[in-house]
């Protein structure tokens, strides 16, 4: 593996290639409840341009890919408009932003259309021999077949969609759910950058993802308290 | 005026010939409802109550009828909590009303409930029946409607039936907006309360009427003789070998089933009338096809098909939770018999009311106890209950998430000026002391965030449009799905189990994930085998002869009346100055003291005798702490007698906890329970004597209490509810199609975003009053601190468990196991302890040598730690010896 390192934010950062990634911000998660009919927060912005500022001040990045899910849904709000630009240009100013789409992002294109946002939606990124893409491709031959093509070259697939986490516990009373990456020979999952994102615990339900299934990951780094802890996953 | 004179003769003759002598109750009530008075009638089931209430307003019908044809609009509402209640009272309508009228009766009786066809209800809206039979949900929807204010406005008479079951809890809260709402809309309305036994009547009456109408109370309690005594398979030995008491219990049990016609067998929980449902038909086969169980996790068409054949008189027994302590129609039983205490007087005569044949026969009730603690409070129940000591009854105090939901109700019919939805929800007896400001604070939530916020932004997509003057429910969507979202019962993640042909019941997830497919547990006393899991659903199959585990419902455990801990404390105070005289004759003075019979005075005796031993008996005029070195776990557990019930208790242990978190941190963990709590520390945290008052201190009791649940998980279960009532999420939102990616989103997230941000949010501040006052009772555990403040503390070093500490430490140890049957974890942990105070004090053993680890089964609770449990713990009938 080369110098990467897994971001506590979280994201990963991929030295060699000067790139940051990050999955699952879940842009305008409160309007887009509020759109319909729920009466969440929405007091309180978000602060996820922000903390993407903050990693883009730690390394010296050129791009920084979103792993798709940008928004939670592409609601018609100004609120939500407002947002995006922000994030375009404040990043903008600092790094090239590269979209990548993931379920939730089905009307994106058209909402940044609207916003005046000049931004493309990938399907996927080639960043050195990684494969970055959000993982929900449903077609499993499709999912073997970029899972094969990254192993040769030594690269790793690298998603989001998971949400994944884990519960430590103390065996006794106390336990608390962490946001944890999933890494295994040639692939890498990414925990939801979103606060909103509660986390799916691994193991407690099949993986959304064909990628994780295919080839599931032998080791959780759980963010607990500002470290990575290793946690070895037994076969699922 | 009499009984006989407020009513029409022909409709008196009526009732005569069909019924007799009218009943108390209803010698009590006629006069009253005919003189058009508020009426609360406390009476016991079967006697006589629905008549009590329905005859007087069937009489004015039929007057009416008489002088030309009645209107197409409502007369009379009736509400109850359950669905079946209705159903019952259906058909006991119908049937007068056929026999004077023939099948075409020009007085129409209809249900309307969550089960109402789209059909039924277009028709019920064309042609309004005159008597509507409803629930407090299916109320709220109809206030909620336009076209419904003509149909109600003509409402005379409005009957709240099993109002006790309501009064304390928040659908009552809903329910009396919704009388208040009412009324305001049709000019008067006289309003008829029926509840079983409960005190104090008074604010039960202020309940029915609100704060500006008068009540005539009615008590006829007494109308109906209930007599109550304790029984207990425990012979000689206080402890007996694990399943040994089980196996007697059951034994014992079938014996009361032989003996009489129809047994109803009450369990405290789910997993209780399961279990004992199974073990009976395994041990009286010959009975097995008249035993069922009935709880509220079974679907209703399962629990239709038990009460109706109770009613037809085809079952020997039905084993239930709560389920049947409402007035369903099950025809006679002969006895009731409760498992374990009650947890409380009224409980006790609710229960036992169920039996008897009609007004005149002695309703017959037994309480089972299953250990000597069980016994005591059994006992001291059973004294209570003879002099009609209740429990009394607590009333929410201004649940906002009702008022959220109501106001939009309100605002779905008309535009409302603050000032006149402020005076109109005051009305209601338990806002009456609502906080204007509070209350403009929950408009400003509906509206979708404060007066700023909706400054800054034009679509808030609140649900009313608010302004300085007053406010009304937006239209369309808003109205749309809120009409679906009405009530406030929780929706909770539950997997519904199901065969090929018919749905069973509902069991909890947390407790089918620890299942593999072809493992068996039990539902409805039936073994079944789990052959295939989807999200929502558990496919079963039957699986008689195998052995099944019982399954787990997390319904919450009723805490100890606070008359039944007193009565205990009395005895235990009485027993200590009678030892400090002689040992001579106690054993005769505890059986005259808890009318408990000889053989269970000695088995009484011996225990406090072991207690004053190796401790000392505790009393409510001081604190009793007895420490206890755990060398196994590197552990020492802390026992605090305060006998002051669970629900105080939890709120005190988690101050303790949260002082000891402050002052030295580690961790401490406190496992509350009726008789106190327990409290676990490393062993180098060992305390001081002199340390103990400051953690009981009274000072900053409710900041050390909010600094304790801030971030617990009661918190966020409270937080959850008032969310979904609140109509913050949609009730079923975060449940509903279980689908994975739905789950990785949860209200605890919000909780979380709220608890940073907007901490004084109405929602979180709804969750915290509810979670200080339903599970827990802040209340409770300041009281008990006011008083223990000038009463001295004793830390006393033991070395085993002392028997009056069993059942605290065996709670403990009992809740991190999920999968042991609970009984008998208990009963082998009970023994064990009693053997090593037997055995003498001289070589201390350590306690927890030979027990189950708590940690062992936890956490993750993987199928083979299920399996494990299976094959050591459970045999096909309870063990014979352990080890």
């Amino acid at each position: 593996m080369d110098r990467s390192r897994l971001e506590l934010e979280p994201g990963v950062w991929l030295e060699k290639w000067q790139t940051l990634a990050v999955a699952d911000l879940h842009l305008g998660y409160a309007w887009a409840h509020r759109a319909e009919g729920q009466l969440l927060p929405v007091e309180t912005r978000e602060d996820s341009t922000e903390r993407l500022l903050k990693l883009l001040d730690r390394y010296p990045a050129e791009e920084l890919v979103l792993l798709g899910d940008v928004v939670h849904r592409a609601v018609d709000v100004p609120a939500l408009h407002s947002e995006l630009r922000w994030l375009a240009l404040t990043i903008g100013e600092r790094a090239r932003l590269r979209l990548i789409g993931g379920n939730h992002d089905r009307e994106l294109a058209a909402t940044l259309a609207t916003a005046g946002i000049a931004l493309e939606i990938a399907e996927s990124a080639m960043v050195g021999p990684h494969l970055l893409l959000h993982g929900d491709q449903a077609d499993e031959s499709v999912a073997a077949a970029h899972l094969r093509a990254q192993a040769a070259p030594g690269g790793r697939v690298i998603l989001g969609h998971e949400h994944p986490a884990i519960t430590l516990s103390d065996g006794v009373a106390s336990h608390v759910k962490c946001p944890c990456f999933l890494a295994g020979p040639g692939i890498l999952v990414l925990p939801a950058f979103s606060r909103w994102a509660a986390g799916s615990e691994i193991g407690r339900y099949p993986f959304l993802s064909p990628y994780p299934r295919l080839r599931p990951p032998d080791c959780a780094m759980a963010i607990a308290a500002g470290k990575l802890l290793p946690i070895r996953l037994a076969g699922q | 005026m009499t009984a006989e004179s407020s009513v029409h003769p022909s409709v008196f003759a009526w009732f005569a010939a069909r019924y007799g002598e009218p009943t108390p109750a209803q010698k009590a009530a006629w006069p009253r409802i005919a003189r058009g008075e508020n009426v609360l009638l406390a009476s016991p089931t079967g006697t006589g109550k629905t008549f009590a209430a329905f005859l007087g307003v069937l009489d004015e019908l039929v007057r009416l009828h008489t002088r030309g044809p009645l209107r197409d609009t409502i007369y009379c509402v009736y509400v109850s909590p359950l669905r079946a209640l209705s159903y019952d009272l259906e058909k006991n309508l119908r049937a007068p009303l056929r026999e004077w009228f023939g099948e075409k009766s020009p007085i129409r009786v209809e249900l309307r409930t969550g089960d109402t066809t789209a059909g039924q209800r277009a028709r019920q809206y064309t042609k309004p029946p005159h008597i509507l039979l409803t629930t407090p949900e299916s109320l709220c929807v109809l206030l909620s409607q336009e076209k419904w204010l003509a149909p109600l406005a003509s409402v005379r008479w409005l009957i709240v039936d099993e109002i006790h079951a309501l009064a304390e809890n928040k659908r009552g809260a809903h329910l009396a907006l919704s009388l208040e709402r009412l009324e305001l809309h049709c000019g008067r309305l006289q309003r008829i309360g029926l509840s079983a036994t409960i005190a104090p009547l008074e604010v039960v009456a202020r309940f029915l009427t609100g704060t500006h109408g008068q009540c005539a109370v009615l008590d006829v309690a007494s109308a109906k003789k209930i007599k109550l005594s304790v029984h207990t398979p425990l012979r000689k030995d206080p402890y007996p070998e694990a399943g040994y008491t089980g196996r007697r219990l059951i034994r014992e049990l079938g014996g009361l089933i032989r003996k009489n016609r129809t047994t109803l067998v009450f369990c405290n929980v789910r997993s209780g009338a399961e279990a004992t449902t199974y073990w009976l038909r395994e041990n009286f086969p010959d009975l097995a096809g008249e035993i069922e169980c009935h709880h509220a996790s079974l679907e209703r068409d399962v629990r239709r098909e038990v009460e109706d054949r109770l009613k037809r008189g085809e079952l020997r027994a039905v084993v239930c939770s709560t389920s049947l302590e409402l007035g369903i129609d099950i025809g006679s039983v002969d006895l009731v018999v409760m498992m374990s205490t009650p947890k409380g007087v009224s409980k006790a005569l609710q229960r036992a009311g169920r039996a008897g044949h009609n007004i005149h026969s002695i309703s017959r009730g037994i309480l089972m106890a299953t250990n000597v603690s069980d016994l005591v409070e059994s006992c001291a129940t059973v004294l209570l209950a003879r002099e009609r000591q209740l429990d009394d009854v607590r009333l929410p105090d201004c649940p906002l998430d009702v008022l959220a939901q109501h106001l939009v109700s309100m605002g779905c019919t008309a535009r409302w000026s603050r000032a006149d939805a402020l005076a109109l929800v005051r009305r209601a007896y338990p806002f009456r002391d609502l906080d204007e400001a509070l209350f403009n604070d929950v408009l400003d939530y509906l509206a979708g965030g404060g007066a700023s916020l909706r400054q800054r932004y034009r679509e808030v997509f609140g649900k009313i449009d608010l302004d300085a003057d007053g406010f009304r429910t937006r239209e369309g969507a808003v109205r749309r799905e809120f009409l679906q979202n009405i009530g406030t019962i929780p929706s909770v993640g539950q997997v519904t189990v199901r065969t090929r042909s018919r749905l069973l019941g509902s069991v909890e997830e947390s407790f089918i994930r620890q299942l593999q497919i072809g493992d068996v547990f039990m539902i409805a006393g039936h073994p079944v085998r789990l052959e295939k899991m989807t999200q929502m659903e558990a496919w079963v199959s039957r699986a008689d002869g195998a052995l099944p585990t019982v399954p787990r419902w997390n319904a919450n455990k009723m805490p100890l009346s606070n008359r039944v801990a007193q009565e205990i404390n009395d005895f235990r105070r009485e027993l200590r100055s009678a030892l400090a005289e002689s040992r001579d004759g106690l054993a005769a003075w505890i059986a005259g003291r808890l009318d408990c019979g000889a053989a269970n005075a000695r088995i009484i005796l011996q225990t406090h005798l072991a207690q004053h031993d190796i401790s000392e008996i505790p009393t409510a005029d001081f604190l009793l702490v007895e420490e206890l070195d755990d060398e196994a776990q590197n552990a020492l557990h802390y026992f605090f007698h305060s006998l002051i019930g669970r629900a105080s208790n939890d709120a005190l242990a988690r101050v303790v906890t949260h002082r000891l978190g402050e002052t030295r941190g580690g961790n401490a963990i406190a496992t509350p329970h009726d008789y106190g709590f327990v409290l676990t520390v490393a062993r180098r945290q060992r305390f001081l004597a002199a340390e103990l008052p400051k953690l009981l201190r009274l000072e900053n009791f409710d900041e050390a209490l909010d600094g304790a649940l801030r971030r617990s998980e009661m918190l966020k279960y409270h937080f959850r509810n008032a969310a979904q009532t609140g109509l913050m999420v949609y009730r079923n939102y975060f449940d509903r199609q279980k689908s994975v990616r739905k789950l990785q989103w949860s209200t605890e997230v919000i909780f979380n975003v709220l608890q940073e941000h907007e901490p004084d949010h109405v929602l979180l501040r709804e969750a915290r009053r509810d979670a200080l006052r339903t599970f827990i009772d802040a209340d409770g555990a300041r009281a008990f601190l006011a008083r223990q403040a000038t009463q001295p503390v004793r830390l006393r070093r033991v070395a085993q468990v002392p028997p009056l500490s069993f059942a605290m430490y065996a709670t403990k140890i009992k809740e991190a196991l999920l999968v042991e049957d609970p009984y008998e974890t208990m009963e082998r942990l009970y023994h064990q302890w009693w053997s090593e105070i037997e055995n003498g004090a001289a070589s201390p053993q350590h306690p927890t040598s030979n027990t189950q680890h708590p940690t062992s089964n936890i956490q993750h609770p993987t199928s083979n730690g299920l399996r494990n449990a299976r094959e050591r713990g459970l045999r096909k009938s309870p063990s014979k010896k352990e080890n």
